[in-house]
């Protein structure tokens, strides 16, 4: 796999990201999620996904299955499309929200990253983290940052 | 012997002025830093321009007995005028964090 090669959905992908038709496993589902069309495969597995496991492995097993190309020509992506995930185990969810954050607020993600890593494994602590790490975007970053952050965190939080 | 114990006290103020004021003037600096931005960035940027501000006053205030009477109170107008704006803003500003934190 070319590292440097950037990763697009295909409009497979965006079909499921938008019906899941497909029933993606829900590993696969928060890598697809990942996928801006204008990141790399290394930056996907380095920073993006740093929070998933084995993001690589899901990124080729997403290219087989026809949902991303890599290096290719792939479909057009837009930048808010989130998904809504299955009653899941709490640790993944969080892992993508740590992924979320990494994404959206870039360098100043530090604080919020850990408020994340030491929410209470329960949905309402989860929920109640989320909207703490809102406020202090709110305060501290950025108020754009900070709805962006709540809206794409609020549909990963739909699946609890 | 009166006027030159009045002049040591207010040169001793002075200079404990200066410094707590170079002491907050690291402060902003330092926290500035840790806010990038957001409803308190926005502000803080203000403050540290109002604290720099201070600093340059209180620094020229050792000196205020050679300047011309009119000039002196000229600037302590002026010291009082943004010293006024410094506790509006920072009024707001806490205002609006305790806005955010009770919503």
């Amino acid at each position: 796999m070319d590292l440097s090669a950037i990763v697009t959905k295909t409009s497979k992908g965006e079909e499921e990201i938008q019906s899941r038709k497909y029933g993606l496993d829900r590993n696969l589902r928060y890598v697809l999620i990942l996928i801006d069309g204008k990141s790399s495969v290394q930056e996907l597995v380095d920073e993006k996904g740093a929070a998933l496991p084995d993001v690589r492995g899901s990124l080729g097993a997403l290219a087989e299955q026809g949902f991303i190309t890599i290096g290719g020509q792939g479909s057009k992506v837009s930048d808010d499309t989130c998904a809504v995930p299955d009653n899941q185990d709490i640790p993944t969810i969080k892992a993508a929200l740590i992924a979320i954050a990494n994404e959206v607020l870039g360098a100043d993600a530090g604080k919020i990253v850990s408020k994340l890593e030491a929410a209470p494994d329960s949905p309402e602590g989860l929920q109640e983290v989320v909207n703490s790490c809102k406020k202090v975007v709110r305060l501290l970053i950025d108020e754009k940052k900070a709805e962006a952050l709540m809206a794409r965190c609020s549909t990963v939080l739909k699946g609890l | 012997m009166q006027g030159i114990y009045n002049f040591n006290i207010s040169l001793i103020i002075s200079f404990a002025a200066i410094l707590v004021m170079i002491f907050c003037l690291l402060q902003v600096y330092t926290l500035k830093s840790k806010i990038p931005g957001g409803v308190i960035g926005k502000r803080w940027n203000f403050l540290v321009l109002l604290v720099v501000l201070f600093s340059v006053g209180y620094l020229a205030t050792p000196f205020f007995g050679a300047l011309p009477a009119e000039l002196m109170r000229l600037i302590a107008s002026l010291i009082f005028f943004f010293g006024a704006i410094y506790v509006l803003i920072t009024v707001k500003l806490i205002y609006r964090i305790i806005q955010e934190l009770t919503d």
